[in-house]
């Protein structure tokens, strides 16, 4: 059995593989809360209290705290009958997201909060480099009065150049400081095939990075070259592999990297492989799952954590089906960016101010922020009405 | 690849020369193998009613994507099971599945299906 750090959710582990993890434990708070989530996107699977399921108790593992945790079962709010989900990974994720049979999914960039920074280091290299270039230029300007006109034009070119150095390397090495954001890579329909839908993010975040004018072989190398730290750096800035989180209502999905150089596979590696986030407390998150070829009512649970060696990124690589590059996404359906607000007079803020949008306007979701009282705010764009393309800040707790 | 016999279609025997003609119409070489759809994390026995003809270097090429209905073979041809065949049909370098597949070469509007002379 697998245990979250915080002793609230619980689930078999036979391993990962067909039919094998069918019994999962948590709290009634939290499935209360996943049901809310799954409901309002339209989730093919809820939650419930399993009718003659065994609860347990125990210790929370981080903290020793006394758990009682009630057994629970997924079900079909539509239709009844035992929960079935379709016989391949992308299809059953999307079942249980609410991507809807032809809806378009976009994967999540998480970037986390970054410091500012003052332009110190930039300032002193400007400095050095505006006074040597000044003093030079300045006493080639005074040679024409002479030694001493030379001494004299460097020594004032050389000033000059100190200041303008300064200022410059300043401006040029100044970063705002970020917020932690979540942004969102272009929506695309799910496919298998060359490229798959995952490659397809992979070159598309490759490129946001290292260039758009980039080929496809160009991106994945660019990639491919970083050093195993900056590999891990870069991981962390996007919110990808190891890093990626997701949230209720989430998926994952890892990509086989057939293109990047370095990979090799055998007959037994696939393209990809997508689940979807039924469950998440503390670091840890639970998913329901279903793959290519199992029977439908064969999904599992599986919990995977955030800890070193736990993520979906991590176990799913550890099966040796994806060869020897892989690259995970958060995912979600794309449907979840087009919201509209639910107040009588939502206060949109923008750079200039602010503007207030009466309920039901249209919003387009471009970046999510967590808020540190565990509220977030949502950047989005309106679509149509008088504010139509006005973009600006608004609560996510304002709109639905 | 090698000549194409007339035929206008490349004769192909190696993974190599079929990721060469990768979309093109080819006749394929090699051993025809019945299998069980491959699953991933899989439990217990499926039918053997797939098939891929197993090219001289090992390259296993499937016929038809495997979640596509057309990849469940005919009966009949299970009588071919380890017989050297060609076949003919669109290369794939990589099975062009609507959903999570293998990372493997298929063969698309599998037609003429034979034992080699």
């Amino acid at each position: 059995m697998r245990v979250s750090d915080d002793g609230q959710m619980a689930v078999e582990d036979h391993g990962w593989g067909e039919d094998t993890n069918k019994r999962g434990w948590t709290t009634l708070p939290l499935i209360a809360t996943a049901n809310s989530i799954l409901s309002g996107q339209g989730s093919r699977a809820m939650l419930r209290t399993r009718p003659g399921g065994q609860s347990i108790n125990g210790t929370a593992p981080a903290t020793g705290a006394a758990s009682a945790l009630v057994e629970i079962e997924p079900y079909k709010p539509v239709g009844g009958g035992p929960l079935d989900l379709a016989s391949d990974c992308g299809h059953a994720a999307r079942q249980v997201m609410g991507s809807g049979p032809a809806g378009r999914d976009v994967a999540v960039i998480s970037r986390p909060a970054e410091p500012g920074n003052s332009g110190a280091a930039g300032a002193v290299t400007g400095g050095i480099l505006g006074l040597l270039g000044g003093a030079g230029i300045g006493a080639l300007i005074g040679m024409a009065g002479g030694p001493v006109g030379a001494l004299i034009g460097g020594v004032i070119g050389g000033v000059a150049g100190l200041i303008g150095g300064i200022l410059a390397g300043r401006a040029l090495g100044r970063r705002p400081a970020q917020p932690a954001r979540e942004q969102y890579l272009s929506p695309r329909p799910y496919h298998g095939g060359d490229p798959t839908t995952p490659e397809e993010w992979s070159e598309e975040v490759f490129r946001d990075e290292f260039g758009a004018g980039l080929t496809r072989e160009e991106a994945y190398a660019a990639y491919a070259r970083l050093s195993p730290s900056e590999r891990d750096d870069f991981d962390r800035r996007h919110g990808i592999n190891r890093y990626a989180t997701p949230r209720i209502g989430q998926g994952l999905t890892v990509s086989t990297e057939k293109d990047m150089p370095g990979f090799s596979g055998g007959p037994g590696t696939w393209n990809f492989h997508y689940a979807a986030t039924i469950l998440t407390s503390g670091p840890d998150y639970v998913t329901l799952e279903n793959a290519a070829g199992w029977d439908p009512t064969h999904w599992i649970y599986y919990m995977y954590g955030t800890a070193l060696g736990q993520s979906f990124d991590e176990e799913q690589g550890a099966t040796g089906t994806h060869g020897t590059r892989h690259t995970t996404f958060v995912v979600q359906p794309e449907s979840l960016l087009d919201v509209h607000t639910t107040g009588p007079a939502t206060t949109l803020r923008t750079g200039s101010g602010s503007v207030s949008l009466p309920i039901g306007t249209s919003l387009k979701v471009i970046e999510r922020r967590p808020l540190p009282a565990g509220a977030s705010e949502l950047r989005v764009r309106v679509v149509g009405g008088p504010h139509d393309g006005i973009e600006g800040f608004v609560p996510e707790s304002a709109v639905l | 690849m090698t000549g194409n016999g007339g035929t206008g279609r490349p004769d192909v025997r190696t993974g190599e020369a079929l990721a060469g003609a990768d979309g093109c119409e080819i006749t394929l070489h090699g051993r025809y193998t019945a299998s069980a759809r491959p699953v991933r994390g899989g439990k217990g026995t499926r039918p053997v009613d797939r098939a891929f003809v197993l090219l001289v270097d090992g390259t296993q090429v499937w016929l038809e994507p495997l979640d596509q209905p057309a990849s469940v073979r005919p009966d009949a041809e299970r009588q071919l099971d380890g017989a050297a065949v060609r076949v003919r049909g669109r290369a794939h370098r990589i099975m062009p599945a609507v959903g999570q597949s293998l990372l493997a070469p298929c063969l698309t509007a599998v037609h003429d299906l034979e034992p080699e002379p």
